[in-house]
């Protein structure tokens, strides 16, 4: 028996670069951090390359994080709004499909920060009675007619 | 005063409009709690009321409930009659009195005056602001003093009662609570006005909660020993909003009338909205009947208001033995041991256990292992006693469209689910009650669009032959046979996925083996070997890993339930209607993607972690099988079908 076709949709091709700068902004801390602690071993008379290290394995860790990992993940990211369900799959090592039938979907919001304003994406997020499910980046546009399309279809349908 | 209002949407009611409301109102409990109980053969109460308002419905199964919901408001409420309304559809009902309500202005009155009412139409009277029993004082006194107990009696131990100081504080802090309490009682009110459950509380910061009719969810009526000792029972109201704090109503003591009469006008005007959604009537089972009343009236006098429908099921002296000695229960019963042995610990001298060591010498090896025998056989006893107490007396009825189920020897309590916030039921059959064939039920319910679920015992222990009959009569929406012959056959797991259980089974031993192993060899104070005493887990681990393998299994039957059977210790089989699955997901991780397997869950509205199941290591093909059918039946589009019904505003 085929496998079911993964859904048809990507996020919005700008969101690696939303991801990027979110990640290196939440890695500043811990470079600074790791800096400071370089200075402190070096005062300390730690032989030089012993007091980077910290510093090292936080700028390859942040570097991973910040540069490689974001691409991966939108690539894996896949999304339909179809008549009946919803549909969704992403995951990097446990690769998660998740199907959400319109008719339980209780409310839907966008989400927006400040990141995602400037660059003009949103997420989408489902409410059911049995938790939320989020599609992160879309652009507005996108983002607000899923919306209503979700919306407009959970209306129609008889709530049981 | 006039008659009540009569409806259920096909019509008038030609017989059976009590002719005379007022005389056949009743005082239950005080006076001004005039109200009629609508059901009085199995209430255990004085019978009378509404005389012949009773007679129709019980000939008339399918508009049983309605008819009982609509017998029972304006015709014996003095205090208000008007404003009344119960469900979506309601229009104001006649004044009880002719005249404009002295609680509320009241809604335009369709027919003022009408004696009979609109077609299609209820009302339910409303209820004048009250105060909770006086007993509640004394409850509210007893709680603030538990925290207190374990010093109190160490206090008492000692001796120091008589001393001044402690008098004084003591005294002085007892005659400020108990004032504090009094104001607090003497301020606090409940009321049903305006299709409204309001409550008053709060003398410097005024509370005031509005609870709509229509919102509310279950209406549990439950009494502690105290509670009961002093007269009272109590009312938790619950609404779809369910755990998140403040949504809930608890009236703490109410007089039995006074209670007799709250619930029933709560309870009318849910079950009239839920009466509507069933309209056809062919799901509501019937209405009580006269063969019913005897054992309505067998309960425990003081729950027993109310109480009415089909008795499905009760639970024999028997079961509940056997229940308890197979409740696996023994965890918490040794948490209570301990407590107890902290709680001798506190309050006997220090050194009473050195003291005991020595009184008698020699006790060594054999004397801890004949104390662990005896702690073990205790803690067992302790399981078996709680169990009774909390099963003892467990009934479950169903009345139209709700499950009735009650409970409990000392703390009693009677629980209501409507048949239709039923999500999935659940069948647990415990390592010790399988080899015999036993297994116990619960059910799963929630809310309507809401996260609040709560999950309940069904029926404590019954053979697993006679579940799916009890499941047939109490909710046939998860009725599936699970045993037996003609059970329903679920599809397994592929072979592939045997080794994979296994060594997930045993992996947590032989850590746990290693690392203390290691740990014994570093540390000199006992030899290395010791370290492998886990691997003494390993062979039961191992065997139920291989159980839980083989019992994995699901099906989704010709009615579209999807039933789903697993183990952890226990094996359980949850029942979820396939139009009640909230969502579903695979799931396959790096390892699971090489072999061609995945893990498929399945969740149910629920706020509490409950409604999920989970089957892992399925095959890609049976899992992609599996998701797709169960997509939701295509639905008819009706748009905004449930906003149609008119909500009045209050």
């Amino acid at each position: 028996m085929p496998l079911r076709p993964p859904p048809s949709e990507n996020l919005d091709p700008r969101a690696p670069t939303v991801w990027r700068i979110a990640n290196l902004l939440s890695a500043l801390p811990f470079l600074a951090v790791a800096v400071a602690v370089a200075f402190g071993l070096r005062r300390l008379d730690v032989a030089w390359w012993l007091a980077i290290l910290p510093l090292a394995v936080v700028l390859l860790i942040s570097g991973v994080l910040a540069l490689v990992l974001p691409g991966v993940t939108w690539r894996r990211w896949r999304y339909e709004v179809g008549e009946d369900e919803v549909d969704l799959q992403h995951g990097l090592l446990t690769v998660t499909r998740t199907l959400i039938p319109m008719a339980r979907i209780q409310h839907v919001d966008t989400r927006r920060g400040p990141l995602e304003r400037r660059f003009g994406l949103a997420s989408v997020v489902l409410y059911t009675a049995a938790g939320a499910s989020e599609i992160p980046a879309l652009a507005l546009p996108v983002a607000d007619a899923v919306r209503d399309r979700i919306a407009a279809i959970a209306n129609t349908l008889e709530d049981l | 005063m006039p008659p009540a209002p009569l409806g259920d949407g096909a019509g008038p009611r030609p017989e059976g409009l009590p002719k005379e409301g007022g005389a056949g109102g009743r005082a239950i409990g005080r006076s001004d709690a005039a109200g009629s109980v609508d059901d009085p053969a199995p209430l255990g109460l004085p019978p009378d009321g509404a005389p012949n308002g009773r007679e129709p419905a019980a000939g008339d199964p399918a508009h049983g409930h309605e008819a009982r919901a609509a017998v029972d408001p304006a015709a014996s409420d003095p205090v208000s009659g008007s404003g009344a309304w119960a469900g979506g559809e309601a229009v104001p009902g006649p004044s009880a009195e002719g005249g404009p309500s002295p609680m509320v202005p009241g809604p335009p009155a369709g027919q003022p005056g009408s004696p009979v009412g609109v077609p299609g139409t209820v009302a339910t009277a409303d209820l004048s602001p009250r105060r909770l029993h006086p007993a509640w004082i004394v409850l509210s006194l007893v709680r603030s003093v538990r925290g207190f107990l374990i010093p109190l009696v160490v206090i008492l131990f000692t001796g120091r009662l008589s001393e001044a100081p402690f008098l004084a504080v003591g005294g002085t802090l007892a005659a400020l609570s108990l004032a504090a309490q009094t104001v607090t009682w003497s301020v606090f009110r409940y009321e049903v006005t305006g299709g409204e459950l309001r409550v008053r509380s709060g003398l410097l910061n005024r509370r005031d909660r509005s609870v709509p009719l229509e919102r509310i969810q279950t209406v549990d009526v439950a009494e502690t020993p105290l509670q009961r000792a002093l007269g009272v029972v109590q009312i938790k109201v619950e609404t779809a909003a369910g755990g998140s704090a403040g949504s809930d109503v608890t009236l703490e003591a109410l007089a039995r009338g006074d209670a007799a009469v709250l619930r029933d006008r709560l309870e009318a005007a849910r079950s009239l909205r839920r009466g509507r959604l069933a309209a056809a009537g062919s799901e509501a089972l019937s209405a009580p009947q006269e063969g019913q009343a005897p054992a309505g009236s067998a309960r425990p006098a003081s729950l027993a208001f109310g109480e009415s429908g089909e008795l499905i099921r009760a639970i024999t002296p028997r079961e509940l033995l056997v229940a308890g000695a197979t409740s696996g229960r023994i965890g918490p019963a040794l948490a209570i041991f301990g407590a107890g042995f902290q709680l001798v610990d506190d309050v006997l001298p220090d050194r009473i256990w050195e003291r005991l060591a020595m009184s008698a010498p020699g006790v060594g090896f054999r004397g801890f292992l004949v104390a662990a025998v005896l702690i073990g056989v205790g803690a067992w006893l302790l399981a078996v006693v709680t169990t009774v107490l909390t099963f003892g007396g467990f009934a479950l009825r169903r009345d139209g469209d709700q499950l009735q189920i009650s409970s409990g020897l000392l703390d009693r309590r009677r629980t209501t689910v409507p048949l239709a916030r039923i999500q999935a039921v659940t069948m647990t059959e415990g390592l010790l009650r399988q080899p015999f064939g036993l297994a116990a039920l619960r059910i799963e319910s929630a809310g309507y669009g809401s996260d609040s679920a709560t999950s309940g015992v069904l029926f404590p222990l019954l053979r697993r032959a006679e579940v799916t009959d009890l499941l047939e009569r109490a909710c046939p929406a998860v009725a599936v046979p699970l045993a037996g012959a003609d059970a329903l056959p679920l599809d397994r797991l592929p072979p592939r996925a045997r080794p994979r259980y296994l060594l997930a089974g045993i992996r947590p031993p032989i850590v746990l083996t290693v690392v203390a192993t290691v740990v014994a060899w570093r540390v000199d104070a006992a030899p290395w070997w010791w370290g492998l005493a886990p691997l003494l887990v390993v062979p039961p681990a191992a065997l139920l890993a291989l159980l839980a393998y083989r019992d994995a299994g699901w099906a989704v039957d010709a009615r579209d339930r999807l039933v789903v059977r697993n183990r952890a210790v226990a094996r359980t089989t949850v029942v979820m209607p396939v139009r009640r699955i909230q969502r579903r997901t695979i799931a396959r991780d790096l390892f699971q993607r090489r072999a061609g397997l995945g893990t498929f869950r399945a969740a149910v509205a629920s706020g509490g972690g409950g409604g999920r199941v989970e089957i892992v290591h399925l095959d890609d093909a049976q899992a992609d099988a599996l998701l797709t059918r169960l997509a939701p039946p295509r639905q008819v589009a009706r748009r905004h079908a449930r906003r149609a019904t008119p909500i009045p505003s209050p």
